[in-house]
């Protein structure tokens, strides 16, 4: 007994120092990701998408000091994927984060903004979403994650693929989003679509990460209204078969402040048993 | 769970069959009611939308013989302002059972536990804060001949009511030399020596980088006590271990701490220091606030308990730091002038902490993810003053029925590093940005024993700040009724805080009843915003106006 004792910890010592460390002697990975933009092609005026895409829902505030640190993670997956990223700036959260005084005098926060963020319990700022997952539980994902879900995300195949065709009349301002969206996999749970707008290049004050009030910044994917409401309408009771396909069309004015050449339609189609996006999709609001 | 569930069931039937079985009981509850408060908080963010929250747990503990087992119920409806909110709902967190038989101690289902100071291993749960990371999977403690004690703990750590991705797995060896050298001991001689290992996987998956899934970190120490001296040594390192903490460098980590004390009767000296570099270890690498620490990082500076001194408390700065801490205790001796019929305890502390250098590689780059970070010096200070506090009492007992003690104190606080949580990077990058407050303070504390059995303690304290809070003035009463009864008032004025419209007082009010092993606190004022530490590890406390209610018991 006395020498197993010995042996046993001798064999579980030995285990532990030559198993238990990754040393790394190059952190960055030898295949650079070089972002080929495969995901969607234009058919005349339309926007076909062929790969899966993932949302990337930041939940932000201009007085919030630390969500530079979350739109520069945007960047940085904006750059390795291009448009099979979908990201969008959600102002919204606690009021000291968000709100409006003289330093920061421009109000991003909306509505429905605001609702979003409450069903999904955001509770602090910078916080995210990637690609609704992990609802109800652990679906509130801080942005150190966000790259390795998005990656993780886009190597599975994609389950539906939507076709967008913008118009916009820049007299009336009014712009009109129809979609069409074809299912790549079984679906057996209630399909919902969201439809948002969000607004990119604005220059407006921000607080950064040394305190400092940065009056040039420029705020990217700022989300500024949704026209089917903030968690959107159903489209399937009974989920769909491959090959189904949903028709759609959704008309939004555009607010007189907003520029339309830097705004985008942003459409979502999610299980609404569990808020999980299906296939998300993007395009231009004055194409 | 079902395991634990069926034991339990088996064993209820037989409690009180035998005397060595044992069921025992400890309830708590808390709970505070919101009162909008538009001086406090005059736009309203922190008034919760649920008016009354609350929150409690109950821990069961079954002992029969070597075997024990336990369960906690914790429910937050919804949980308090100012604790994490992932604590939501209810549920069984921490079930175990655990057997100990001749030289073996063996647990399975949750268990803390820590190896040497815990600078790469502590499993604990502070209800105060609202940290838990209790491991959940098997501990195996067993003593060798010789004076050898080995430790062995697999699983994963609690994160609110669910567990970390990552899986934890450490070993610990500890050699006490008087227990094979017995004459050690005879000759006042007591040392003790180990080293422990301790290792985390989690899944990497990154675009850009190589994560490393599989991070070590060991440790050595020695602990020598010898006529009234006792020195305790503990060093660590850790490989790279990328995370959201240290911005995601590559550089090891490593922690020295070290303590030699002195004490006989009368006099206490303690000498402490600490180097800490990129000490940060949880299981999950993206983990933020105090979620999932593998490790602890021992404070070395005095935990100050009296209220206007306690709004500047030390944060542990898991990247870097450097410092230490001295402290006298000396007790004047009855008889002579100034130690009078009684004696008269004298007492000096000073603690400093400071960031440590972090100097640009070779390529001019520092704190670059997917890079060594920096190069650092060892002994070498950084420039930033994280923290200075020098402080003092004297405490005199004039008569059986009254005593009073004086304390002053001078602190420094790194207001943007310790409050606001800017990192020791961005400062260099930014040099001067930090605003590094003085505040220098007095207390005086008398406490009176009336002829009744009744005891009236007060304090009086007065703090004056060049910045941040501002100055602050602060009067308690403790009236002691009789052994059931404590009745509190207290009120802080913050009269010199720099902006006018908060410049407003700060009373509570709170009535404590015991009864047995049943306390009973019913509270109600305003709660002044700030930072509430406990060893180091700190949470925001939100400003708050309202009634609170806490209950705790045992059975």
């Amino acid at each position: 007994m006395h020498y197993l004792k010995y042996f046993i910890l001798f064999i579980f010592s030995s285990y532990l120092f030559f198993n238990s460390c990754d040393v790394i002697d190059e952190p960055f990975k030898d295949n650079t990701f070089i972002p080929i933009d495969t995901s969607s092609t234009i058919i005349g005026d339309t926007l076909v998408q062929t790969e899966r895409a993932v949302i990337v829902e930041d939940f932000t505030g201009h007085r919030c000091k630390n969500c530079p640190k979350a739109s520069k993670a945007i960047r940085e997956l904006d750059s390795l994927f291009g448009s099979k990223l979908v990201p969008l700036a959600i102002h919204a959260g606690p009021s000291n984060f968000t709100g409006v005084n003289n330093d920061y005098p421009i109000d991003f926060t909306t509505q429905e903004g605001d609702d979003i963020a409450t069903h999904f319990g955001i509770f602090a700022l910078p916080m995210g979403l990637v690609q609704r997952l992990d609802y109800p539980d652990s679906h509130q994902k801080t942005y150190s994650a966000w790259s390795a879900l998005t990656f993780l995300e886009l190597a599975e195949s994609p389950e539906a693929l939507f076709s967008l065709n913008a118009k916009y009349d820049s007299l009336s301002r009014t712009a009109v989003l129809n979609y069409s969206v074809e299912l790549s996999s079984n679906q057996t749970n209630p399909l919902w679509i969201a439809v948002y707008i969000k607004e990119s290049e604005i220059i407006a004050p921000q607080l950064m990460p040394n305190n400092a009030r940065n009056e040039t910044y420029i705020h990217k994917n700022v989300f500024r209204n949704a026209p089917l409401g903030p968690l959107g309408n159903l489209i399937s009771q009974n989920g769909g078969e491959v090959g189904q396909i949903f028709n759609g069309s959704i008309t939004s004015n555009l607010d007189p402040l907003w520029n339309a050449k830097e705004c985008e339609w942003v459409i979502l189609l999610y299980d609404k048993s569990n808020y999980k996006v299906i296939q998300p999709g993007s395009t231009l609001v004055y194409p | 769970m079902r395991l634990i569930l069926f034991i339990f069931t088996l064993c209820i039937p037989f409690i009180g069959v035998a005397q060595q079985q044992k069921i025992r009981a400890i309830i708590q509850s808390d709970a505070q009611w919101y009162l909008r408060d538009e001086i406090l908080d005059p736009s309203g963010e922190y008034f919760p939308n649920e008016r009354l929250l609350g929150q409690g747990f109950a821990l069961f503990t079954y002992t029969d013989g070597d075997f024990q087992a336990g369960m906690r119920y914790e429910n937050y409806q919804n949980v308090m302002l100012g604790f994490p909110t992932g604590y939501r709902g209810e549920g069984i967190t921490y079930r175990y059972a655990r057997v100990r038989k001749e030289n073996w101690d063996i647990t399975v289902g949750n268990f803390y536990e820590q190896f040497g100071s815990g600078l790469i291993f502590r499993s604990y749960e502070e209800r105060g804060l609202g940290l838990d990371n209790a491991m959940d999977g098997f501990r195996i403690i067993t003593k060798l001949n010789g004076g050898i004690k080995i430790k062995g703990v697999l699983g994963r750590q609690r994160k609110y009511f669910t567990k970390s991705e990552g899986v934890v797995r450490g070993a610990d060896i500890e050699w006490s030399a008087n227990e094979l050298i017995p004459a050690l001991g005879k000759k006042g001689v007591f040392f003790s020596t180990g080293a422990s290992f301790v290792s985390k996987f989690q899944r990497g998956f990154d675009p850009i980088l190589n994560l490393p899934q599989n991070v070590g970190a060991f440790a050595f120490r020695t602990n020598l006590n010898f006529k009234g001296v006792n020195w305790g040594t503990e060093w660590a390192y850790k490989i790279n271990d990328p995370s959201y903490d240290n911005g995601y460098i590559y550089r090891p980590g490593n922690g020295l701490v070290s303590t030699i004390s002195y004490s006989k009767k009368g006099l206490g000296i303690l000498a402490s220091i600490k180097r800490i570099d990129n000490m940060s270890f949880r299981s999950d690498r993206n983990g933020q606030q105090f979620d999932l620490f593998i490790n602890f990082l021992p404070p070395t500076s005095e935990p100050h308990t009296y209220a206007l001194v306690a709004l500047y408390p030390y944060a542990t700065q898991i990247n870097g730091e450097i410092g230490g801490q001295f402290e006298i205790n000396y007790m004047v001796p009855r008889g002579s002038p100034l130690g009078g019929k009684y004696g008269t305890k004298l007492s000096i502390n000073s603690a400093l902490s400071n960031s440590i250098d972090k100097s640009v590689l070779a390529d001019g780059t520092r704190g670059q993810k997917g890079t060594q970070g920096y190069i650092s010096e060892y002994f070498k200070f950084g420039p930033t003053i994280y923290f200075r506090d020098l402080n003092g009492s004297i405490s005199h007992k004039f008569s059986k029925k009254h005593k009073s003690q004086i304390s002053f104190f001078r602190l420094k606080y790194n207001k943007t590093v310790l409050n606001d949580g800017v990192g020791d990077i961005t400062l260099l990058e930014n040099p001067g940005m930090d605003s590094v407050i003085t505040i220098n303070a007095i207390v005086l504390e008398n406490q009176f024993k009336l002829s009744n059995g009744q005891t009236i303690r007060n304090e009086l304290q007065w703090s004056i700040a060049d910045g941040f809070r501002g100055d602050m003035a602060m009067a308690l009463i403790e009236w002691t009724i009789n052994h059931d009864l404590t009745l509190a008032i207290q009120d802080i004025y913050n009269y010199g805080h720099p902006t006018p419209s908060r410049r407003i007082h700060y009373p509570i009010v709170s009535l404590i009843h015991f009864n047995g092993p049943t306390r009973v606190q019913v509270g109600y004022g305003r709660q002044q915003q700030g930072v509430f530490c406990v060893g180091g590890v700190c949470r925001v406390v939100p400003p708050s106006n309202g009634l609170s209610i806490s209950l705790t018991t045992s059975l």
